[in-house]
């Protein structure tokens, strides 16, 4: 990915660094380093890219898209960031990807989940090995298999 | 055949010098060279040389929009002895250069191919003679703010009788409600009310307040305008004593005060309403006036609307001035000009819910705290928090409400920092201790004295903050800002006790209404456009017909004033004389080949062909005079018996035949309306919004003169695709032309099925003067269709000409 290639994301060109998004975003509500309207500006002046550890920060919320009057999406910048370096992505996502690509979840169920929910009459969350199938196919498909399984960790097992 | 570079304009794409060779090969042409700057004093003077040198008769400008130069254009070679309508122009510029940026080559053949089209034309055009009409001078002006007070008292100041038609029952426009102006901060009803007087003394000044226009017929020097005019339910012998007003039961929030405060629904205004108009002698109102002795004459005015008809105030008026079943009376008045001086109205602040406007008491916008500092207003001056009465220790002001925001106006106001900034002043004058804070993204102080108000604010202790809060929130107890401090990079949420949304300024909600009305192109953000924002400012494209103030565009107070000096000017230029030249575009008729069908009788919106009864058989009469020149009966003749001075159907036909004698397959004709979609089409140049260079456009003055003969001759000689772009449906220059050109080509679509033609290669759309994106995209939409057929994607029907039919 190039400083270029971001400049067609988001509408990011018409930013005229006001500072809605960051004052309307959750992450710097409680992650000040976590700026886009700063992140814009370094894309548009600078050319850099925002960090992977930036892109992963972002809790996709879309207020800055919400309340940005000019149409630019500091989400979606963030979200190309995130998809054009997925193999960097943090440990902790891919353990999650791997969780789903296993199970279906990206978390496991919690001991006792599934007494509850037959005490309760409610069906089994984990997902029958069909459909556990159909999502590994999907993966598989879409060439993140190598993303999925280049985590260190094992994850959580079935 | 003139080519101009207009410097890079057209040079830095098109090859002129192959323009030229190019033209020097045509049949005809005598004379060919490029200019710099053709338009330019040495470039005409060349033009003129030109002319006398070689004894030409028939003149080819390749340039700019014939919007822009036309005129200079017929000057200069009449100036050189020959008739001015023996000039045709090839629009190199807007509709080439500018729009072909990226392909110079291709741009090249274009303006070959216009300066092909244009020699064609001109080789059959015919010298005609201006329609001399008499002018009516007596100006209307629509709408009594500061702009429109102005331009009245210029317009009488030179001795012409002036009618001011206003909405409301008060003079003055939004500036009456303020305290203070920028840039001196000074007392605005200081010199409002002095406009005010003047022009309540002027007895050639016809003041119809609550009166609103209906209905606009006419043209230059001779409109005719609908006035309706409700009753102010008070007549003449009012002496403004008020006591009807301490009778009255009814309540109402007062519109002055913003609904901030409560008014009787009978209340005093400074402003008499005058008998009907056409049956009351010029000095009527000097009468009244002089009788009251007074430059203040007040009476009172019933608010028909919300009054219950109790009589209550009938039984207590002294003089018998209330007239309860007082009718609306619509009336026609007869004015050679009319100035639209509407003005603006405030972005609504419940569109930004964000902003808690509504949501929380102390929450008010810009004019609403202008209110409160107002004497008049409903605290009397004093800033009151409307929650619980108190002052405000802190104020916060939240910049660009509704401006510079694409879910609202993407354009500046230009006028609300300096709004703010006017109002910080004012409350750290009277409140030193107040915490007066500013949230901007830009501060705009650009114009005279105006940065210095800005230093002033800043040396007296308001804070800057720049950032545009995302939300305004409260946590319970008080209210607070959620910024970002930009400048840092912090966030800031603080704490105000009242928050002020400077919120921006838009066109009046009847813009449209009166645009509608008066035939006047509105701009992408809804104002109405000038004919040229340089060469004709405050023109608009229909003549004699001006516009001052906000509603073309949002101006200050100073600003406004002057445009309604500009507006005048242009109105007493009309009426320096007695009758004014207008252009012999009309249609004529061809005796001998009228059957007497009177197709053209029902077309004609403006009565301008009466049926008739000549030696027994069915004829029709046109009157020349009433023509307005559409050529919608010329294009709907089935026998031929009609054509339209300079737009003649052989004039056209050549034009079609020139563009199509090469590579007619690969080209578009597009039949572009004088009024709409030809400025559209400039708009798009003049924005250098791109589109494919295979675009050969033919002006007609409107869309109802493209006949069927045209569009099936273009499909004959080859054409790949053929557009028709009129104007919106209620936007007709001419009523209905564009009503007439839809069913054409409704019906031609039919007929080239029938031929086996692929009606989709026949297009209709509806482009405004400011939808250059519209034609932009159009053209690109035809073009990729276009290929498609040629790719053999599509089909394109029937039998296409390879090569075209020589004639």
């Amino acid at each position: 990915m190039t400083n270029e290639n971001l400049l067609s994301v988001g509408n990011i060109v018409r930013c005229f660094q006001c500072g809605t998004c960051t004052s309307a975003c959750t992450t710097n509500s409680v992650l000040p380093e976590y700026n886009p309207r700063r992140a814009m500006e370094m894309i548009l002046s600078t050319g850099a890219i925002p960090t992977v550890e930036e892109a992963w920060a972002c809790a996709t919320c879309a207020n800055c898209a919400e309340r940005c009057p000019r149409g630019v999406s500091a989400m979606e910048v963030m979200l190309a960031v995130r998809s054009n370096f997925a193999d960097k992505a943090p440990e902790d996502r891919r353990i999650m990807a791997r969780n789903i690509v296993n199970t279906g979840h990206a978390f496991n169920p919690p001991d006792g989940l599934k007494e509850i929910r037959t005490r309760l009459g409610l069906a089994d969350v984990a997902l029958d090995d069909e459909n556990v199938a159909q999502v590994q196919a999907a993966v598989e498909k879409a060439g993140l298999s190598d993303i999925v399984r280049s985590t260190s960790r094992g994850g959580d097992k079935r | 055949m003139f080519v101009c570079h207009c410097g890079k304009n057209i040079a830095g794409t098109v090859d002129p010098a192959a323009v030229v060779a190019a033209a020097e090969k045509l049949p005809d042409v005598v004379f060919a060279c490029a200019n710099i700057y053709t338009c330019s004093e040495s470039g005409q003077a060349e033009l003129r040389k030109a002319i006398k040198e070689h004894n030409i008769d028939r003149v080819v400008v390749a340039a700019c929009s014939p919007k822009m130069h036309e005129p200079t254009f017929r000057a200069s070679i009449a100036d050189a002895g020959l008739n001015p309508y023996v000039l045709e122009m090839a629009n190199i510029r807007e509709h080439d250069s500018w729009v072909h940026m990226r392909q110079p080559q291709e741009a090249t053949q274009k303006a070959i191919d216009l300066v092909k089209m244009a020699v064609a034309k001109a080789r059959l055009l015919q010298p005609l003679d201006p329609i001399v009409v008499p002018v009516n001078r007596r100006a209307m002006i629509i709408g009594a703010g500061i702009a429109g007070l102005q331009a009245a008292l210029d317009i009488a100041g030179r001795g012409h009788e002036v009618i001011l038609v206003e909405k409301t029952p008060f003079l003055g426009g939004k500036a009456r409600l303020l305290d203070k102006s920028f840039p001196k901060v000074d007392c605005t009803s200081c010199f409002l009310s002095e406009k005010i007087n003047k022009v309540l003394m002027n007895p050639l000044i016809k003041v119809l307040t609550l009166s609103e226009v209906t209905g606009v017929d006419g043209f230059v020097g001779n409109f005719k305008v609908k006035v309706n005019r409700k009753g102010s339910l008070v007549n003449e012998k009012c002496t403004g004593c008020g006591k009807c007003i301490e009778a009255c039961p009814v309540q109402v929030p007062d519109e002055q005060d913003l609904g901030m405060s409560m008014r009787k629904a009978v209340f005093i205004v400074n402003t008499p309403t005058s008998k009907p108009c056409n049956a009351v002698p010029t000095d009527y109102l000097r009468e009244i006036h002089l009788s009251r002795r007074s430059f203040n004459p007040r009476t009172a005015v019933i608010d028909a609307e919300h009054c219950t008809r109790c009589k209550e105030c009938t039984k207590v008026c002294p003089t018998g001035a209330i007239e309860l079943d007082e009718p609306s009376i619509e009336e026609e008045l007869d004015v050679g000009a009319i100035v639209v001086a509407i003005g603006f109205d405030m972005f609504d602040a419940n569109k930004k819910p964000q902003y808690g406007y509504g949501n929380y008491p102390d929450i008010m916008t810009n004019l609403e705290l202008e209110r409160m500092l107002h004497p008049t207003g409903p605290t009397h001056g004093d800033l009151r928090r409307p929650s619980n009465g108190e002052t405000p220790g802190r104020v916060s002001f939240i910049q660009c409400v509704g401006c510079r925001d694409d879910t609202a106006n993407s354009y500046c106001a230009r006028v609300c920092c300096m709004i703010t900034l006017k109002q910080s002043i004012l409350l750290k004058e009277r409140y030193p201790e107040m915490r007066v804070s500013v949230y901007y993204i830009d501060v705009r102080a650009g114009g005279k004295e105006y940065e210095a108000i800005y230093n002033k604010a800043k040396r007296l202790g308001v804070r800057f903050i720049r950032g545009r809060p995302s939300a305004i929130k409260s946590d319970g107890r008080e209210l607070i800002v959620q910024v970002e401090d930009t400048l840092s990079g912090t966030r800031l949420e603080e704490p105000t006790d009242l928050a002020v949304l400077a919120t921006g300024l838009q066109p009046a909600e009847d813009t449209p209404k009166i645009a509608g009305m008066l035939k006047i192109p509105r701009d992408q953000d809804g104002f109405l456009m000038e004919a040229h924002i340089k060469l004709k400012p405050v023109e608009t494209v229909i003549d004699g017909v001006t516009v001052a103030g906000s509603c073309s565009g949002i101006t200050d107070i100073p600003m406004s004033i002057s445009r309604g000096h500009a507006a005048a000017a242009k109105v007493l230029t009309l009426f320096s004389k007695e009758t004014i030249e207008l252009e012999p575009i009309t249609s004529f008729l061809i005796a001998e080949k009228c059957k007497g069908c009177y197709i053209c009788t029902k077309m004609c919106p403006f009565q301008a062909i009466k049926p008739i009864e000549k030696d027994g058989k069915k004829a029709v009469q046109l009157i020349s005079s009433s023509c307005k020149g559409c050529g919608t009966c010329v294009a709907g003749c089935p026998f031929g018996a009609l054509d339209q001075h300079h737009f003649r159907d052989e004039q056209v036909m050549a034009q079609i035949d020139a563009a199509l004698e090469e590579n007619a397959k690969d080209k578009i004709i597009s039949f572009n309306c004088n009024w709409c979609s030809y400025a559209g089409a400039d708009f798009a140049g003049v924005s250098r919004l791109q589109y494919p260079a295979n675009t050969r456009v033919i002006r007609v003055m409107c869309s109802g003169r493209v006949s069927t003969k045209m569009i099936l001759r273009a499909f004959e000689k080859g054409a790949g695709m053929v557009l028709v772009a009129p104007c919106h449906p209620a936007d007709c220059h001419y009523i209905s032309g564009n009503e007439w050109a839809k069913k054409r080509v409704d019906s031609v679509k039919t007929l080239l099925a029938r031929k086996g033609v692929n009606p989709d290669r026949l297009w209709f759309v509806y482009v405004s003067a400011a939808e250059g994106n519209v034609y932009q995209n159009t053209m690109i939409k035809m073009n990729d269709m276009l290929q498609k057929m040629k790719s053999g994607e599509l089909s394109w029907g029937g039998e296409v000409a390879e090569t075209p039919v020589a004639k």
